[in-house]
């Protein structure tokens, strides 16, 4: 098998036993990117082939030493660029970073420096993390590797369509309401929002600090958990992170049966008018497999679900105004030329962000100075209680909930644009896991027709082990081909540089 | 609990906001803004709904989640690190226009 196919772990444990060294894999993954980066463009930036070269080369030397290889020794990981690595650009997709190189890694950078990996370079996505298709950036969209005319997602539309191309075996993605989850359905690939402070967040670019998260994207689920297993933990630079102690640090194996597990179906979720017959259709199939392995599978009622859009709205929006206010061309990134302070900063930010980036900040600049704001903002963080609540109330039953992911397959470029009911309701089932902190982790179960579903599957906080357990099970089992068919046609137009 | 009532946006208002946010907008920009941002706002008085049902207080945060962590100092990057970065440089400062006072950048 073509190394690029290979699971992580095998491909760790063939490296460690010299079978293959870091060059090779680093070579071999450099290769598939000559040759598919110029259909998909998930890439925002790559280091000169020579520079990966130079890392694997030195991994090599240091297991040659006798150095005690990490978890992720010699694997190319891809950095969504919203994160910071240094000596690389970082853009965020947007041209009010354009010439920073930030002067540090993130913590969880530094942390797949540590575990052996090799930084392959930063991936697209929707400007400031802003949107579901990658359409946003600054420097032109991403396309979807299983069919070129569809969005691959966002706002991690890179980091899943580089995952999904082969171009890399790893990325990471940041998720606020959905943007790694709704990308991995889209590009047929496994991605994990983890539970609220299981990831630090330090060097990221934040949008909304009560709904970010980090987290993996990856081919295959057990790929998924190691990646997750090397960055979690707590980080005194993010003061948001934690870990339950005693949490195993085994990597989680599939169940030979699923007799004992629980499953809920929401029925709001999967009654919703925007959900697609035939991803429901898919999702319902891969719960009947669930249920033939052994899993009780029984319908459930989470009635605060028609709400989540709109609290999150607000609380997003409110979050993202304060948070993006701190880019006005002083200290890194773009400036434009102002008479006066604030005509300096109006000029700079109003040159530097995108169209939808303004947007969100003035909505949450409105939001924050209405007369309503108090009203607003109690309805808003009630429906995030409620929520919470009757999800609490549900793992009390059950130890899994499943939904969709999205509530369609990879869409067309311009639908968004076209279609108000698409762009509402793109993030319906992934927002409800952002406020309310829990797991979600969204797994490839099945095509319709020939573009990939993804199923959603969530869990109380803290049990990302279960949800790959009983995903682990599900892929065993439906063995999904996840391949796409990147034959060698012409690529795509040339994007233009950061 | 009081009714949010209608939330109304106008030119004028987003004027408004686009110098408190210091965002300059196109004019082009201003009008689909208005028009998109009109929709946005509609829609939010679905919240009303919420209107008369308890809801607990959010749970408390894991008794891991809740550390402290030692005041302890560490070093910081390096001023040439950090104005490396910078858009305007002068004499090891960021430079900005002059706030008060004289009229030349300074």
């Amino acid at each position: 098998m073509s190394l690029i196919w290979e699971d992580v772990a095998r491909l760790r444990q063939r490296a460690v036993r010299r079978e293959v060294s870091a060059v090779e894999i680093a070579s071999a993954f450099l290769e598939r990117q000559e040759v598919t980066e110029g259909k998909i463009r998930a890439f925002l930036y790559r280091p000169p082939a020579e520079e990966i070269l130079t890392q694997a080369r030195s991994l090599d030397e240091r297991m040659a030493r006798g150095e005690e290889p990490g978890l992720l020794w010699g694997i190319p990981v891809a950095i969504k660029d919203n994160m910071a690595v240094e000596g690389m650009p970082m853009t965020a997709a947007s041209r009010i970073l354009e010439g920073y190189h930030p002067p540090y890694d993130a913590t969880v950078v530094k942390k797949l420096r540590e575990a052996g990996a090799l930084v392959a370079g930063k991936t697209n996505l929707d400007e400031w993390a802003m949107g579901s298709s990658t359409e946003t950036s600054a420097f032109g969209p991403t396309y979807n590797p299983w069919d070129r005319s569809r969005v691959p997602g966002g706002s991690s539309g890179g980091a899943a369509a580089a995952v999904a191309a082969g171009e890399v075996p790893l990325s990471l993605g940041s998720d606020t309401g959905g943007s790694i989850r709704q990308p991995a359905s889209f590009c047929g690939v496994a991605g994990l929002k983890p539970t609220y402070g299981h990831i630090s967040r330090y060097g990221v670019a934040s949008l909304a600090s009560s709904l970010d998260h980090i987290g993996p994207l990856a081919r295959r689920v057990a790929d998924a958990a190691l990646l997750y297993l090397v960055l979690r933990g707590r980080d005194p630079l993010d003061g948001q992170t934690w870990e339950a102690p005693g949490t195993p640090l085994e990597m989680p194996q599939p169940l030979d049966s699923l007799k004992g597990w629980r499953i809920g179906l929401p029925k709001e979720a999967f009654t919703h008018p925007a959900l697609d017959a035939q991803v429901k259709e898919a999702v319902l199939a891969a719960v009947e497999l669930l249920a033939a392995r052994g899993a009780q599978v029984e319908e459930c009622s989470l009635p605060t679900f028609h709400l989540s859009l709109e609290a999150y709205q607000v609380l997003m929006a409110m979050e993202a105004a304060s948070n993006l206010a701190r880019f006005d061309g002083i200290r890194y990134g773009r400036r434009a030329t102002g008479e006066s302070l604030q005509e300096l900063y109006a000029k700079t930010r109003g040159q530097g962000f995108g169209f939808e980036v303004k947007r969100r900040i003035l909505l949450g600049t409105y939001l924050g100075q209405a007369p309503q704001y108090p009203l607003l903002w109690e309805r808003a963080d009630k429906v995030r209680r409620l929520l919470r609540a009757e999800m609490e109330d549900l793992f009390r039953r059950f130890h899994v909930l499943i939904t969709p992911t999205s509530p369609t397959v990879a869409f067309p470029f311009g639908a968004l644009e076209r279609d108000g009911d698409l762009r509402s309701y793109a993030d319906i089932y992934t927002i409800p896991a952002n406020l309310t902190g829990v797991p979600a982790l969204s797994v490839p179960c099945g095509f319709a027709p020939h573009l990939p579903v993804g199923m959603q599957l969530l869990g109380p906080w803290g049990t990302e082990e279960s949800l790959f357990r009983v995903a682990r099970t599900y892929e065993e089992e439906a063995q999904w081909p996840l391949k796409p068919p990147l034959g060698e046609g012409t690529g795509v137009a040339g994007r233009r540089q950061p | 609990m009081r009714e949010v009532g209608p939330l109304i946006i106008s030119r004028e208002i987003l004027r408004q906001l686009s110098s408190t946010a210091a965002l300059e907008l196109k004019p082009e920009e201003e009008t689909k803004l208005l028009d998109q941002l009109t929709g946005i706002l509609e829609g939010l008085q679905v919240l009303e709904a919420v209107d008369g049902r308890d809801a607990p207080p959010m749970p408390p945060a894991p008794a891991a989640a809740v550390w402290r962590q030692g005041d302890q100092p560490v070093p910081s990057l390096e001023r040439e690190q950090v104005l490396s970065q910078a858009p305007q440089e002068r004499a090891g400062y960021f430079a900005v226009p002059t706030m008060v006072g004289e009229e030349d950048e300074g």
